[in-house]
Parts: C-alpha cells; structure tokens; sequence
C-alpha cells in the first residue's frame, strides 16, 4: 500500500449570496456537503456530475485556490490548509491544474514561452538555463516544437493552446494534475488528440489525474476510479469498470445512459 | 474558430485605426496640437512676450496674421505658446491622476475587502464635489499659478482612473489565466504586474486621452478665472479672460482663443473615442 | 415518399474577408419531407448554423446569398424582408442554443409565448393564455399555469430550452430549427429534450432541422442526418446508416474519436487508444478550392485538391462525397 496523494475528508463549502430581504438570513448555498476520498499515486480519479454538483468547487479546494467550510484537503500527507504561505508555495510543485477554457487560461499578453515557464518561475529558484530547458521539455512532451516559444497565444488553434497549458502544468513535473474539464471546450474532432496525449503523459511522466467532467465517457477513457458527485454529496464510488458494469445508483444509471453511443 | 485578436497586435490595429474616421480626425488635430506648441519652442512669428504698445490691438494682416493684443502682442504667436502650456498641464495632471489612480485602482481590486471598500468610498466621496469648484477652491487656497491648478486637476482625476482600473482589473481577476497564475502560486503582487496590469493598458490609455481633453478644458477655466497660469506665460485661458472687456472692439481675441480650446478638445475626444472602439473593451471581459 | 416540405439546392453563403470573399457554404443540397427529420452535424466553422440563418434569412451583414431555398414551393431566395417575415416564426420556427439570451429577461414567459400567438395567429389575449399553458403543459414545464408569470433566469437551463420550444411551437410551424438544443444542458436533461422534440415531431408532423456537434443527440433525435465540414455536406444518408457504415474519412474519423461508452466496454473491455484526426480546423481562409477535409485526411491525393468531390452514392439513399471511396473501403 503506497501513501496516498490526495486526501480530501469530509469537504464542506457553503457559499453566502447576497441578502433578498432585508430582515431574512442570507440565503445559502451548500455546494458540498461533507465530500472525502483518495487517490493513490498512478490511479487517476474521475470526478463525474453536473452543473451545480459542486464538482467545479472541489477543484478549486484540492488546488487550495479556496478555502472550505470544514474539512481538510491533505497532499502527500500535508494538510493544504494549516500551512504557512511559503509551504503552501512550494507544496504547489506538486499539483498542478488544467482549466476548461484553452481560451482563456492563457494570458494573451504574454508569450508562450512566459506562459509556460510561470510555475516554475513562482515556484522554484532555478537558474535560468535550467528553466529555459525544462520549458522546451514541456513543450516538446505535448508534441510543440520550439518555434511556439515566441508566439502569442491567439496565433494557436484551441487543441493547440490546450497543448501548451498542459505544458504549462507538466513544467514543474508534479505528481498530480487536476483537469477541470479539459476537452469540453475543444471541437469534437480535436478532443481525441488532447485526450490521448493525457493518456500519454500518465504512463511517460506517471502523473496522477484528478479529472473532472460531467462526460463519463471522458472520465472512463483516462481514469482508474470514478466518484459520481450529485448535489454537493458523493452518491456513488468505485474502479471505473466496476461502476460501468454495476452501477448501483439511479443517477448514475442515468449518467451512464446520457454517454453511451445511441449509434454504430 | 473565434480567435480572440489581441488588442495591441500591430498590423491589425493600425490597418482598423485607418479606417476609422474619427479616429483619423482626432489624431490630425491632437497632432496638430503637439507639432504647434512644439514648433513653438524654436520658432513663433513674434515674441509673445515682447510688449509693443504702438502696434497694439491690430486687425489680422500679414504681419500679424491674427491681429495683435490690447499690449501689441501677437495672437497666433500668443495661441502657439499657449499650446505649450495646455499640454504641460493636461500631460502632468493626467500623469498624476493616472499613476496614483490606476495604483489605487489595482490595489482595490487585487486586496478585495475593506481595502477596496475604502478606495471605492473614497472616489464616490470626491465625486460628491464639483470638480471644477473644487479645483477653484483648491488653486484659491493653494495660491493661483500653473503648478497649483496642475495638483489640483491631478487630483481630481485620481477617482476616475481609480474607478477605471478597478473595473477592468476586477474583470481580469476573474479570467481564468489569473486563477492558472494562483494555481502556480504567484501572489497578488506578481499577478497585478503580470498579468492584470498588461491586460488594462488599453483602458487606461483610453481614459487618459479623454481626460487629457478635460483637463486642457480645466485648465483653460482655471486661467481664465485668474486662478491658473499667471503673467506672462501665455495661456488660452487667460487669453480669453482678457479678450471679455474688449469683446466688442476686438472680437477676434476671443475667438482665436476658443476655437483654440474646443478644437484641442474635440480632437482629443475623437482620439480618445475612436481608441475606445479600437480597444474594444469587450476583449477585456471575453469568457 | 412524402411530399417535400424544404429543397436546397447549391446554396452558397460567402462572407465578406479582409482578403476578398469568404466561402461559409460551399454549394449544398439536402431535402427534409413533411414531417421529416434531419440532423446537421459539424463542428465549429462548417457551417452548420450559417445554414439556418440562411434558412431564416437572418444572414449576417454583408453576407452574400446564392442558390435556392424552396419551402413550400416557395422559392424564399430574394424574397423581400417583408415576406421572409411572414415566414419566420410562422411557417418556420427556430429554437437557439442558449435560451437564456434568447428569450426576453425582463417579461414573464407566459407573456411571451402568448404575444407570439397573439401576432401570429390573431389570438385574443385570453385564448392565447390558454393556448400557452397547453402548450407549456406539452413540452413539460411543471406547474404550467403558475408559471406563466416566472421570468426566464427563474427557471433551470433545461426548463428554458423547453420554454423556447413551446416559443416555436405556439405559431404550429410547419419546419423547426432545433440549433444545438442539448448543448447548454445537462447530460440527462439532454435525452429528456431530445425525446420531447421526437415526440412533437410525431404528434403534429412537423419538419425538424436538427443542428448539433453532438452525434448522441443527433442519433437521438434524426432519421436522416448530413455531416458538414467547411462548409460542405461531406456525407449524408439514413442516420443508421450512416453512423453505423461511415463512409467519408471525415465521418469516419469522427465516429471513431470520439470516446464513448460502448457496450463492449461496458461489459468490461480494456480501453481502447482513440483514434484522433490530426490538425485542426481552419478558419474560413484556411479551406482550399477542392474538397474541404484535404489538409487533414489521411488519404489524400492530389486530385482531392483540385475540385470540390461531387456527393456520390455508397448504397440507397446514403452518400458520401469523396472521390477516394473505392479506395477506402
């Protein structure tokens, strides 16, 4: 039994609107509801639900880009939310993040080269030469040439900038990877690249995915484990072919009926 | 596929600005502007200092190609002058609000909170008081002359740049790359000049066209109230101020001075209103 | 064979281009009979919507319209706006993708499903009421008549899409334009609308025009389906057929990318590696003069460059425009 590498125990967030009546309580928003699970180096999980499940919330807290209610996020054994500023930074190494929108995870002001290189340049002291390598590494692992370096994100197709932000992530060679969504916004027939390009990176660089999508097909085409989250609750858990063989909650009966082929 | 075309991108931002009329327009004018008080600086036809009581008050000629002041000075040399000193004070007082506005600006929208809380009440405060009577109130305390009404319309146009810059970056901030640079673990410090700070140059330089043009306008009220630049630096305003008694003498004192004013104004405006399409600010709020 | 409702016949969309006109559609042909249904599948550029707006007469400025659109035995290309009017959400109704912007968001629901028949069909205010909360009641929306004072960002995506239908309904056209219906939408809400627009297909023998990127929703909904790339209709057919024998390397290639569960894998198979098509889509000036897929297709020969591939017939009513076809199989 390895240690584990994402720990995450009993996640409460509850979100506060803005007040509709002046002598009412603000209303609430329970987005998860005392959500916990763990993944293990080399087991990519799959995190399935759909819009409002809270599975957009959970990623946020597993990068520490938020803080919960209550519960506790552990990476590698450190719990993200007792450490010191510094801690946390350098704890940062080790997980990185996919966005869902190739468009706009990349800041169209800077170069590619630039765009890239930030973990590294937030993260570790390196002298320059060895950061200037480890970008052209990172690039060339997600199948771009070095010519990307000086060019400007606009100058990519959407598969193309998804490519350079999974550089991006790679280029501090962290352990986990959390994905949020990250084909959906790609043309269909582009999807299949990113996807097997994920799929390679798992075996060449042995990255652990946290992936999150509202596609079970996607989840079941790079993960080991699914957790199907509905209504800020984990309503079902499992290896991935034992869900798809023996699902045993109705909505992920359902989820399953939603993603599989009605032709061929 | 939309490409999101980036703001800045040379070729096409000049092939778009060419088109746009006015643009064009607004850029002739404000160069106009800038190459006459330039020009000024080495050449003038007179002196617009030089006192000459026996050629005072001439009609337009030759040698005077406006005519000359109640003092024998010359009008177009005067108004050349005078263009200097618009800009000098239009430049500055934009400097200043911008600089200090657009700092309070980011600052608000990258601590969140109290702070921009406190910035934001801040600007609806100063924006409770007239501008220009304050200006008026400020140059009467402060004392009247040129560097006095320069602080006291920069100070006036921190509220606005803070207002601007805190919308557009609280626009940035919640653009996906910002979330992918905290993921990274930068702080907010790195992130403000990283990547907020590049991303709202467009605006900002926009808003700034626009209140150079207010500015020269408060400025001109300020001298012309005698509260601004002083005796014997020339100013449009000023000018104005003295042409008032002599009105119907010598109405082209007044004039030359105002259509001075409104065409550096109206240029100005134009420049900063077709950047403004140019820069379309859509860009900034995309996805 | 029933009777034709819609022909297009070698309609041309070009829009204007920095660098002279840009070719949006490419000279297509498709028919939908009374009552029938076709799906129009493509990805981002292939024109796909551009169709429908075509069909609507809602082109974008500076668009150029060639070829012909007969509906009804009507020829609607150069019709004047007056009478394309008459036609829009009357004879020919269109549901958008994201409802939310569709739909007014400052008037109730009722009101404007109801003001939509009041214009359209001379209704007085009461029957139209009525008229709304059956129709409301029909594509499913709970509690129909106490929700005709909700106000459009009160209700679910879903629930809004089924608004929008009830929108389209309320003038009994004879073709809908369903464009990416199920997009904005949940997973399981998606088959829950997909049926419903089945269901009012057969019960009012309305024509559907089902525009979509997603060919589960597509095989959902469709009998008949034409797959776009570039601004093409590189293949179309029965929808069973088509999906299930592909014969376009394009539609190949795009059955055989997409991850889906298939029950094989369900049953507990190993993962297979997807099969991706490389590149990537071009933007309009990207496409060359001959057939659109070129850059990308893995058979390619200097012929495929030259001119644009004549559809040809792979077996009844199923073809492909290709003119490796014999090659390939």
């Amino acid at each position: 039994m390895t240690a584990p590498l994402l720990e995450v125990e009993n996640l409460v967030r509850t979100f506060t609107l803005p007040r509709e009546h002046l002598f009412r309580p603000p209303p609430v928003v329970n987005a998860l509801r005392g959500v916990g699970f763990t993944i293990t180096p080399g087991r990519s999980l799959g995190l399935v639900g759909e819009s409002g499940s809270g599975k957009s919330t959970l990623a946020r807290l597993a990068m520490a880009l938020d803080r919960p209610t209550s519960g506790t996020v552990r990476l590698m054994g450190h719990d993200l939310f007792a450490q010191p500023a510094a801690k946390l930074r350098t704890l940062r190494r080790h997980m990185q993040m996919i966005f869902q929108d190739p468009y706009g995870s990349l800041d169209p002001r800077q170069k590619v080269a630039r765009i890239v290189a930030e973990p590294l340049e937030a993260l570790t002291g390196a002298p320059k030469a060895e950061r200037e390598a480890r970008v052209r590494e990172a690039l060339a692992s997600v199948g771009l040439g070095d010519t990307a370096l000086d060019r400007y994100p606009h100058e990519f197709s959407g598969g193309q900038r998804q490519r350079i932000a999974t550089a991006r992530a790679l280029v501090t060679r962290p352990d986990l990877i959390v994905a949020d969504e990250p084909v959906s916004a790609l043309d269909v027939s582009v999807r299949a690249q990113v996807l097997n390009l994920l799929r390679d990176l798992q075996e060449k660089f042995s990255v652990t995915f946290l992936m999150i999508s509202h596609d079970l097909a996607v989840v079941d085409y790079l993960c080991d484990d699914i957790v199907v989250l509905k209504d800020g609750l984990i309503v079902e858990s499992g290896a991935s072919a034992e869900i798809l063989r023996r699902p045993q909650h109705p909505y992920t009966r359902e989820l399953i009926a939603a993603a599989t082929k009605r032709y061929s | 596929m939309s490409d999101m075309a980036v703001v800045s991108s040379g070729a096409g931002f000049w092939r778009r600005a060419r088109r746009h009329r006015s643009f064009v327009f607004g850029g002739i004018l404000s160069a106009v502007l800038v190459g006459t008080a330039a020009l000024s600086l080495v050449w003038t036809p007179h002196s617009p200092y030089r006192i000459d009581i026996p050629n005072r008050l001439k009609p337009m000629s030759p040698t005077y190609w406006l005519g000359t002041d109640p003092f024998g000075r010359d009008v177009f040399s005067l108004l050349m002058t005078g263009a200097q000193n618009s800009i000098v004070v239009g430049v500055v007082a934009v400097a200043i609000g911008m600089l200090l506005g657009t700092a309070l600006g980011l600052l608000a929208s990258a601590r969140r909170g109290w702070v921009e809380e406190l910035v934001m009440r801040f600007t609806d405060f100063s924006f409770a008081f007239p501008a220009i009577l304050t200006a008026i109130m400020l140059t009467a305390v402060l004392g009247p002359g040129t560097v006095n009404s320069i602080i006291a319309i920069g100070i006036f146009n921190i509220p606005v740049f803070a207002r601007v810059a805190r919308g557009a970056a609280n626009a940035v901030w919640s653009r996906e790359f910002v979330l992918a640079a905290r993921a990274c673990g930068r702080g907010r410090l790195r992130i403000t000049f990283d990547h907020v700070l590049p991303n709202i140059v467009s605006v900002i330089v926009v808003q700034a066209t626009i209140r150079f043009a207010l500015a020269i306008l408060a400025e001109a009220a300020l001298s012309y109230l005698g509260l601004g630049t002083q005796p014997p630096n020339p100013s449009w305003g000023r000018m104005l101020n003295e042409a008032q008694t002599l009105i119907y003498i010598a109405p082209q004192l007044a004039i030359f001075p105002g259509i001075a004013i409104a065409l550096a104004v109206l240029g100005l405006n134009l420049l900063g209103d077709g950047l403004r399409d140019l820069v379309d600010p859509r860009l900034i709020r995309r996805r | 064979m029933a009777e034709v409702l819609l022909s297009v016949r070698n309609l041309r969309v070009d829009l204007p281009g920095p660098g002279g006109p840009l070719p949006a559609l490419r000279g297509i042909d498709f028919e939908i009979a009374r009552g029938g249904t076709l799906g129009l599948v493509g990805e981002s550029g292939s024109g796909k919507s551009m169709t429908a707006l075509a069909l609507m007469g809602l082109l974008p400025e500076g668009a150029k319209l060639s070829g012909s659109i007969r509906f009804e035995g009507r020829e609607l290309v150069g019709l004047p706006e007056s009478a394309l009017c008459d036609l829009r959400g009357n004879r020919i109704a269109m549901t958008f993708q994201e409802p939310m912007t569709a739909l007014n968001p400052v008037q109730p629901i009722g009101r404007q499903v109801a003001e939509s028949m009041m214009l359209h069909r001379g209704f007085s205010r009461a029957v139209a009421e009525d008229e709304a909360v059956r129709l409301l009641d029909r594509v499913g929306l709970p509690d129909p008549r106490r929700r005709l004072a909700s106000y459009p960002y009160q209700l679910s995506g879903g629930q809004r899409q089924r608004v929008m239908i009830a929108l389209a309904l309320g003038c009994a056209p004879a073709l809908l334009i369903a464009d990416e219906p199920t997009t904005a939408l949940d997973a399981t809400i998606q088959g829950q609308v997909l049926a419903l627009l089945r269901e009012l297909v057969e019960e009012r023998g309305m024509a559907l025009l089902l525009i979509s990127h997603d060919l589960n929703a597509v095989a959902a909904a469709a009998t008949d389906v034409a797959v776009m790339y570039g601004g093409a209709i590189v293949e179309r057919g029965p929808a069973t057929s088509v999906f299930r024998a592909p014969a376009h390397p394009y539609a190949k290639g795009l059955i055989a990318a997409l991850p889906a569960l298939e029950p094989e894998r369900l049953a507990g198979a190993p993962r297979a590696r997807l099969q991706a098509i490389p590149g990537s889509v071009p933007d309009l000036a990207g496409f060359g003069p001959g057939c659109t897929f070129a850059d990308r297709c893995a058979w390619v020969i200097g012929a495929c460059r030259a001119a644009p591939p004549p559809l040809v017939p792979v077996s009844p009513g199923h073809s492909a425009a290709c003119i490796r076809l014999g090659d390939l199989s």
